[in-house]
Protein backbone atom coordinates (compact mmCIF):
# COMPACT_ATOMS: atom_id res chain seq x y z
CA UNK A 1 0.00 0.00 0.00
CA UNK A 2 1.46 3.50 -1.02
CA UNK A 3 1.66 6.25 1.85
CA UNK A 4 -1.42 7.74 -0.55
CA UNK A 5 -3.08 5.06 0.46
CA UNK A 6 -2.21 4.96 3.77
CA UNK A 7 -3.45 8.93 3.81
CA UNK A 8 -6.69 8.06 2.69
CA UNK A 9 -7.19 5.52 5.26
CA UNK A 10 -5.55 7.95 8.24
CA UNK A 11 -8.18 11.01 7.22
CA UNK A 12 -11.61 8.71 7.20
CA UNK A 13 -14.12 9.32 8.91
CA UNK A 14 -12.05 12.95 11.06
CA UNK A 15 -14.68 15.04 9.06
CA UNK A 16 -11.62 17.94 8.68
CA UNK A 17 -12.72 21.22 7.05
CA UNK A 18 -12.84 20.16 2.86
CA UNK A 19 -10.39 22.53 2.36
CA UNK A 20 -8.19 21.90 4.82
CA UNK A 21 -8.18 17.68 3.34
CA UNK A 22 -8.40 18.84 0.21
CA UNK A 23 -4.55 20.44 0.70
CA UNK A 24 -3.65 17.38 2.82
CA UNK A 25 -4.22 14.91 -0.17
CA UNK A 26 -2.84 17.23 -2.85
CA UNK A 27 0.66 17.57 -0.89
CA UNK A 28 0.46 13.80 0.07
CA UNK A 29 -0.55 13.24 -4.09
CA UNK A 30 2.88 14.96 -4.70
CA UNK A 31 4.85 13.54 -2.33
CA UNK A 32 3.77 9.88 -2.81
CA UNK A 33 6.39 10.11 -5.78
CA UNK A 34 9.27 11.33 -3.83
CA UNK A 35 10.62 7.80 -2.59
CA UNK A 36 11.48 7.08 -6.40
CA UNK A 37 12.90 10.11 -6.90
CA UNK A 38 15.35 9.80 -4.37
CA UNK A 39 17.48 6.34 -4.66
CA UNK A 40 19.86 7.50 -1.37
CA UNK A 41 16.47 7.56 0.54
CA UNK A 42 14.02 5.42 -1.20
CA UNK A 43 14.57 1.98 -0.56
CA UNK A 44 16.16 2.18 2.94
CA UNK A 45 13.06 0.77 4.84
CA UNK A 46 12.03 -2.22 2.61
CA UNK A 47 15.87 -2.98 2.30
CA UNK A 48 16.38 -3.18 6.09
CA UNK A 49 13.23 -4.88 6.18
CA UNK A 50 13.93 -7.57 3.66
CA UNK A 51 17.40 -8.19 5.50
CA UNK A 52 15.74 -8.77 8.76
CA UNK A 53 13.35 -11.41 7.35
CA UNK A 54 10.10 -9.68 8.62
CA UNK A 55 7.41 -9.42 6.59
CA UNK A 56 6.66 -5.97 4.62
CA UNK A 57 2.49 -5.43 5.32
CA UNK A 58 2.79 -5.23 9.09
CA UNK A 59 5.58 -1.91 8.40
CA UNK A 60 4.20 -0.59 5.72
CA UNK A 61 2.46 2.25 7.70
CA UNK A 62 6.14 2.84 9.17
CA UNK A 63 7.48 3.46 5.95
CA UNK A 64 4.74 5.45 4.52
CA UNK A 65 5.16 7.67 7.62
CA UNK A 66 8.78 8.02 7.46
CA UNK A 67 8.59 9.18 3.64
CA UNK A 68 5.97 11.46 4.87
CA UNK A 69 7.61 12.62 7.68
CA UNK A 70 10.85 13.52 5.24
CA UNK A 71 7.78 15.03 2.83
CA UNK A 72 7.44 17.39 5.41
CA UNK A 73 10.80 18.26 6.44
CA UNK A 74 12.19 18.98 2.96
CA UNK A 75 8.54 21.52 2.82
CA UNK A 76 9.75 23.11 5.82
CA UNK A 77 13.50 23.48 4.99
CA UNK A 78 12.02 25.07 1.62
CA UNK A 79 9.87 27.26 3.60
CA UNK A 80 11.74 28.48 5.89
CA UNK A 81 14.82 29.24 3.42
CA UNK A 82 12.82 30.48 1.09
CA UNK A 83 13.72 28.09 -1.92
CA UNK A 84 11.89 28.22 -5.08
CA UNK A 85 9.96 24.56 -5.30
CA UNK A 86 7.75 23.09 -8.17
CA UNK A 87 5.39 21.84 -6.19
CA UNK A 88 4.21 25.12 -4.48
CA UNK A 89 1.95 24.71 -0.60
CA UNK A 90 -2.16 24.65 -1.42
CA UNK A 91 -2.43 27.56 0.24
CA UNK A 92 -2.55 31.21 0.31
CA UNK A 93 0.92 33.32 -0.02
CA UNK A 94 0.91 34.02 3.66
CA UNK A 95 3.64 32.42 6.04
CA UNK A 96 0.99 31.99 8.95
CA UNK A 97 -1.28 29.54 6.92
CA UNK A 98 1.82 28.04 4.86
CA UNK A 99 3.58 27.25 8.41
CA UNK A 100 0.29 25.89 9.84
CA UNK A 101 -0.57 23.99 6.57
CA UNK A 102 2.99 22.09 7.12
CA UNK A 103 2.29 21.31 10.99
CA UNK A 104 -0.63 19.85 10.12
CA UNK A 105 1.42 17.63 7.35
CA UNK A 106 3.40 16.30 10.10
CA UNK A 107 0.65 15.85 12.54
CA UNK A 108 -0.86 13.41 9.66
CA UNK A 109 2.72 12.02 9.17
CA UNK A 110 2.68 11.16 12.56
CA UNK A 111 -0.78 9.98 12.84
CA UNK A 112 -0.11 7.52 10.01
CA UNK A 113 1.75 5.62 12.54
CA UNK A 114 -1.77 4.61 14.29
CA UNK A 115 -2.44 2.43 11.39
CA UNK A 116 0.58 -0.55 12.59
CA UNK A 117 -1.67 -3.14 13.78
CA UNK A 118 -1.19 -4.61 17.17
CA UNK A 119 -2.80 -7.60 15.56
CA UNK A 120 0.21 -8.16 13.55
CA UNK A 121 3.27 -6.40 15.52
CA UNK A 122 3.63 -6.47 19.25
CA UNK A 123 2.13 -3.79 21.56
CA UNK A 124 5.74 -3.12 22.57
CA UNK A 125 7.65 -2.68 19.57
CA UNK A 126 5.23 -0.21 18.93
CA UNK A 127 5.39 1.91 21.83
CA UNK A 128 9.17 1.26 21.73
CA UNK A 129 8.79 2.67 17.84
CA UNK A 130 7.11 5.80 18.81
CA UNK A 131 9.65 6.56 21.43
CA UNK A 132 12.13 6.15 19.00
CA UNK A 133 9.87 8.23 16.55
CA UNK A 134 9.70 11.25 19.08
CA UNK A 135 12.97 11.17 20.16
CA UNK A 136 14.31 11.06 17.07
CA UNK A 137 12.15 14.14 15.93
CA UNK A 138 13.30 16.11 18.91
CA UNK A 139 16.71 15.61 17.76
CA UNK A 140 15.82 16.89 14.07
CA UNK A 141 14.38 20.20 15.37
CA UNK A 142 17.36 20.33 17.44
CA UNK A 143 19.51 20.65 14.63
CA UNK A 144 16.97 22.49 12.47
CA UNK A 145 17.20 25.33 14.98
CA UNK A 146 21.06 25.32 14.96
CA UNK A 147 20.94 25.42 11.10
CA UNK A 148 18.62 28.35 11.60
CA UNK A 149 20.37 30.48 13.99
CA UNK A 150 24.16 29.12 13.49
CA UNK A 151 24.80 31.19 10.19
CA UNK A 152 28.09 31.10 8.26
CA UNK A 153 29.61 34.32 9.58
CA UNK A 154 29.19 33.21 13.34
CA UNK A 155 32.22 32.38 15.38
CA UNK A 156 32.02 29.32 17.02
CA UNK A 157 35.20 27.81 19.45
CA UNK A 158 34.99 24.19 17.41
CA UNK A 159 32.96 24.86 14.13
CA UNK A 160 33.96 21.43 12.93
CA UNK A 161 32.22 19.82 15.95
CA UNK A 162 29.38 22.43 15.98
CA UNK A 163 28.67 21.07 12.35
CA UNK A 164 29.11 17.66 13.05
CA UNK A 165 26.71 18.00 15.97
CA UNK A 166 24.42 19.60 13.42
CA UNK A 167 24.74 17.27 10.58
CA UNK A 168 24.15 14.37 12.74
CA UNK A 169 20.87 16.13 14.34
CA UNK A 170 19.31 16.85 11.17
CA UNK A 171 19.83 14.12 8.73
CA UNK A 172 21.41 11.51 11.12
CA UNK A 173 18.44 11.16 12.86
CA UNK A 174 16.17 11.14 10.45
CA UNK A 175 17.72 7.76 9.15
CA UNK A 176 18.79 6.38 12.52
CA UNK A 177 14.74 6.72 12.71
CA UNK A 178 14.39 4.53 9.30
CA UNK A 179 16.99 2.02 10.27
CA UNK A 180 16.53 1.71 13.96
CA UNK A 181 12.50 2.02 13.71
CA UNK A 182 12.17 -0.99 11.35
CA UNK A 183 14.73 -2.81 13.68
CA UNK A 184 12.24 -2.27 16.56
CA UNK A 185 9.34 -3.29 14.72
CA UNK A 186 11.19 -6.44 13.49
CA UNK A 187 13.23 -7.81 16.50
CA UNK A 188 13.26 -8.10 19.47
CA UNK A 189 17.25 -8.26 19.60
CA UNK A 190 18.83 -5.34 21.01
CA UNK A 191 22.21 -6.06 19.49
CA UNK A 192 20.32 -5.74 16.26
CA UNK A 193 18.59 -2.81 16.43
CA UNK A 194 21.40 -0.80 18.46
CA UNK A 195 23.94 -2.17 15.60
CA UNK A 196 21.19 -0.56 12.85
CA UNK A 197 20.24 2.60 14.61
CA UNK A 198 24.11 3.65 14.59
CA UNK A 199 24.76 2.27 11.33
CA UNK A 200 21.26 4.53 10.01
CA UNK A 201 23.23 7.49 12.30
CA UNK A 202 26.30 6.97 10.19
CA UNK A 203 24.12 6.64 6.88
CA UNK A 204 21.95 10.12 7.17
CA UNK A 205 25.38 11.85 8.51
CA UNK A 206 27.25 10.47 5.46
CA UNK A 207 24.43 11.87 2.96
CA UNK A 208 25.07 15.42 4.51
CA UNK A 209 28.64 15.65 4.40
CA UNK A 210 28.81 14.37 1.09
CA UNK A 211 26.06 16.57 -0.08
CA UNK A 212 28.31 19.62 1.79
CA UNK A 213 31.23 18.74 0.21
CA UNK A 214 30.28 17.68 -3.37
CA UNK A 215 27.51 19.84 -4.15
CA UNK A 216 28.79 23.17 -2.17
CA UNK A 217 28.34 24.73 -5.32
CA UNK A 218 24.40 24.57 -5.53
CA UNK A 219 24.08 25.20 -2.34
CA UNK A 220 21.27 28.02 -2.20
CA UNK A 221 21.50 29.55 1.08
CA UNK A 222 23.83 30.52 3.79
CA UNK A 223 23.33 27.98 6.26
CA UNK A 224 26.90 26.23 7.99
CA UNK A 225 27.80 23.82 5.44
CA UNK A 226 31.03 21.49 5.94
CA UNK A 227 33.42 23.41 3.44
CA UNK A 228 32.56 26.28 5.25
CA UNK A 229 32.86 25.06 8.99
CA UNK A 230 36.07 24.01 7.30
CA UNK A 231 37.27 27.57 6.17
CA UNK A 232 36.19 29.19 9.97
CA UNK A 233 38.19 25.83 11.59
CA UNK A 234 41.46 26.41 9.35
CA UNK A 235 41.49 29.81 8.13
CA UNK A 236 44.31 30.66 7.35
CA UNK A 237 46.43 26.95 6.41
CA UNK A 238 45.83 23.65 4.71
CA UNK A 239 41.89 24.09 3.24
CA UNK A 240 43.43 26.38 0.81
CA UNK A 241 47.08 25.49 0.62
CA UNK A 242 47.35 21.66 0.13
CA UNK A 243 45.97 21.41 -3.37
CA UNK A 244 43.07 18.81 -2.14
CA UNK A 245 40.25 18.68 -4.21
CA UNK A 246 36.31 18.34 -1.60
CA UNK A 247 36.76 14.67 -2.93
CA UNK A 248 39.52 13.41 -1.71
CA UNK A 249 38.39 14.62 1.86
CA UNK A 250 35.10 13.39 1.36
CA UNK A 251 36.83 9.55 0.44
CA UNK A 252 38.53 9.95 3.85
CA UNK A 253 35.66 10.71 5.58
CA UNK A 254 34.05 7.71 4.02
CA UNK A 255 36.28 5.37 4.73
CA UNK A 256 36.84 6.24 8.09
CA UNK A 257 32.94 6.16 9.26
CA UNK A 258 32.67 2.80 6.61
CA UNK A 259 35.29 1.13 9.45
CA UNK A 260 32.69 2.41 12.41
CA UNK A 261 30.02 0.48 10.25
CA UNK A 262 31.92 -2.22 9.71
CA UNK A 263 32.62 -2.49 13.92
CA UNK A 264 28.94 -1.57 14.92
CA UNK A 265 27.96 -4.59 12.70
CA UNK A 266 30.05 -7.55 13.05
CA UNK A 267 28.85 -10.18 14.74
CA UNK A 268 25.38 -9.96 13.29
CA UNK A 269 24.29 -12.34 10.65
CA UNK A 270 26.44 -12.13 7.61
CA UNK A 271 23.44 -12.06 5.28
CA UNK A 272 22.53 -8.95 7.70
CA UNK A 273 25.96 -7.17 7.55
CA UNK A 274 26.72 -7.76 3.80
CA UNK A 275 23.31 -6.34 2.97
CA UNK A 276 23.93 -3.16 5.19
CA UNK A 277 27.15 -2.92 3.62
CA UNK A 278 25.79 -2.94 0.14
CA UNK A 279 23.17 -0.89 0.48
CA UNK A 280 26.51 1.80 1.71
CA UNK A 281 28.12 1.26 -1.46
CA UNK A 282 25.48 1.47 -3.77
CA UNK A 283 24.86 4.87 -2.50
CA UNK A 284 28.16 5.97 -1.31
CA UNK A 285 30.18 4.15 -3.92
CA UNK A 286 28.73 4.98 -6.85
CA UNK A 287 30.49 7.03 -9.31
CA UNK A 288 28.24 9.93 -10.20
CA UNK A 289 27.02 9.90 -13.45
CA UNK A 290 28.86 12.91 -14.75
CA UNK A 291 32.13 11.67 -14.20
CA UNK A 292 31.01 8.40 -15.34
CA UNK A 293 30.32 9.83 -18.86
CA UNK A 294 33.95 11.69 -18.76
CA UNK A 295 35.04 8.39 -17.73
CA UNK B 1 -21.88 -5.85 30.92
CA UNK B 2 -22.47 -9.40 28.60
CA UNK B 3 -19.52 -10.53 27.28
CA UNK B 4 -20.43 -11.33 22.88
CA UNK B 5 -17.63 -12.99 22.11
CA UNK B 6 -17.59 -16.02 20.31
CA UNK B 7 -15.49 -19.16 21.49
CA UNK B 8 -14.18 -18.76 19.05
CA UNK B 9 -13.37 -15.15 18.91
CA UNK B 10 -11.45 -16.12 22.25
CA UNK B 11 -9.35 -18.77 20.56
CA UNK B 12 -8.09 -16.64 17.77
CA UNK B 13 -7.41 -13.82 20.19
CA UNK B 14 -5.57 -16.17 22.15
CA UNK B 15 -3.60 -17.60 19.46
CA UNK B 16 -2.29 -13.95 18.66
CA UNK B 17 -1.36 -12.30 22.32
CA UNK B 18 0.75 -16.03 21.81
CA UNK B 19 2.53 -15.14 18.87
CA UNK B 20 3.19 -11.42 19.41
CA UNK B 21 4.31 -12.58 23.27
CA UNK B 22 8.00 -11.57 23.91
CA UNK B 23 10.17 -13.82 25.57
CA UNK B 24 11.87 -12.39 28.27
CA UNK B 25 11.97 -9.28 30.12
CA UNK B 26 11.56 -5.76 27.83
CA UNK B 27 14.38 -2.99 28.06
CA UNK B 28 12.05 0.41 28.95
CA UNK B 29 12.16 3.05 26.54
CA UNK B 30 13.59 4.88 28.41
CA UNK B 31 16.74 2.51 29.18
CA UNK B 32 17.36 2.21 25.24
CA UNK B 33 17.02 5.77 24.39
CA UNK B 34 19.69 6.35 27.42
CA UNK B 35 22.05 3.87 25.43
CA UNK B 36 21.14 5.01 22.24
CA UNK B 37 22.41 8.07 22.89
CA UNK B 38 25.37 7.28 24.31
CA UNK B 39 26.17 5.02 21.09
CA UNK B 40 25.19 7.69 19.14
CA UNK B 41 27.54 10.46 20.47
CA UNK B 42 31.08 7.84 19.44
CA UNK B 43 31.01 8.46 16.21
CA UNK B 44 34.42 10.04 14.89
CA UNK B 45 34.96 13.28 15.53
CA UNK B 46 35.55 15.92 12.37
CA UNK B 47 37.66 18.39 14.23
CA UNK B 48 40.29 15.19 14.80
CA UNK B 49 39.53 14.00 11.14
CA UNK B 50 40.25 17.32 9.80
CA UNK B 51 43.50 17.65 11.62
CA UNK B 52 44.73 14.28 10.96
CA UNK B 53 43.82 14.79 6.69
CA UNK B 54 45.42 17.88 6.12
CA UNK B 55 48.18 17.28 8.41
CA UNK B 56 48.89 13.89 6.35
CA UNK B 57 48.03 16.10 2.74
CA UNK B 58 50.73 19.18 4.05
CA UNK B 59 53.19 16.19 4.20
CA UNK B 60 52.51 14.73 0.67
CA UNK B 61 55.26 14.36 -1.50
CA UNK B 62 54.39 15.65 -5.44
CA UNK B 63 52.59 13.72 -7.11
CA UNK B 64 50.65 11.63 -4.30
CA UNK B 65 47.99 13.41 -3.76
CA UNK B 66 47.04 13.74 -7.44
CA UNK B 67 46.31 10.40 -7.18
CA UNK B 68 44.53 10.60 -3.64
CA UNK B 69 42.34 13.50 -4.84
CA UNK B 70 41.26 10.96 -8.29
CA UNK B 71 39.79 9.16 -5.85
CA UNK B 72 36.74 11.04 -5.07
CA UNK B 73 33.33 10.75 -5.88
CA UNK B 74 33.78 6.66 -4.92
CA UNK B 75 34.39 6.83 -1.32
CA UNK B 76 37.01 4.10 -1.15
Amino acid sequence: MSALAHVAQRLRHISLLPEFERALRHMATYDDERPRKNPQWGPVIPTVQQLLGGAYEPIAPFEAAWSLLYAVIVRLDHLQDGDPVDDPLPTVDRAEAQYNLVFGYYVLATGVLDLLSPDQIAVHRILRLRHLWTDMLLRMAGGQQRDLTLRRDTRTDLPLDNYQELAQAKTGATFALAFGGTAILLTDDQRTIDALTLSGEIYGTLLQYRDDLLDAQTQPNPTLTLPVALEIARPDDTVNNTGHTPEAFWAYLYRVYHAQVVQALAGLPADLENGILDLFAGTFERRPVHQRDQA
Amino acid sequence: MDDIRSPQDETSQGDIAHSLSHDGPVPSTEETSARRSDRLATLPSLTVLAAGFFSAVSLLPDGVLESINTMGGRGH
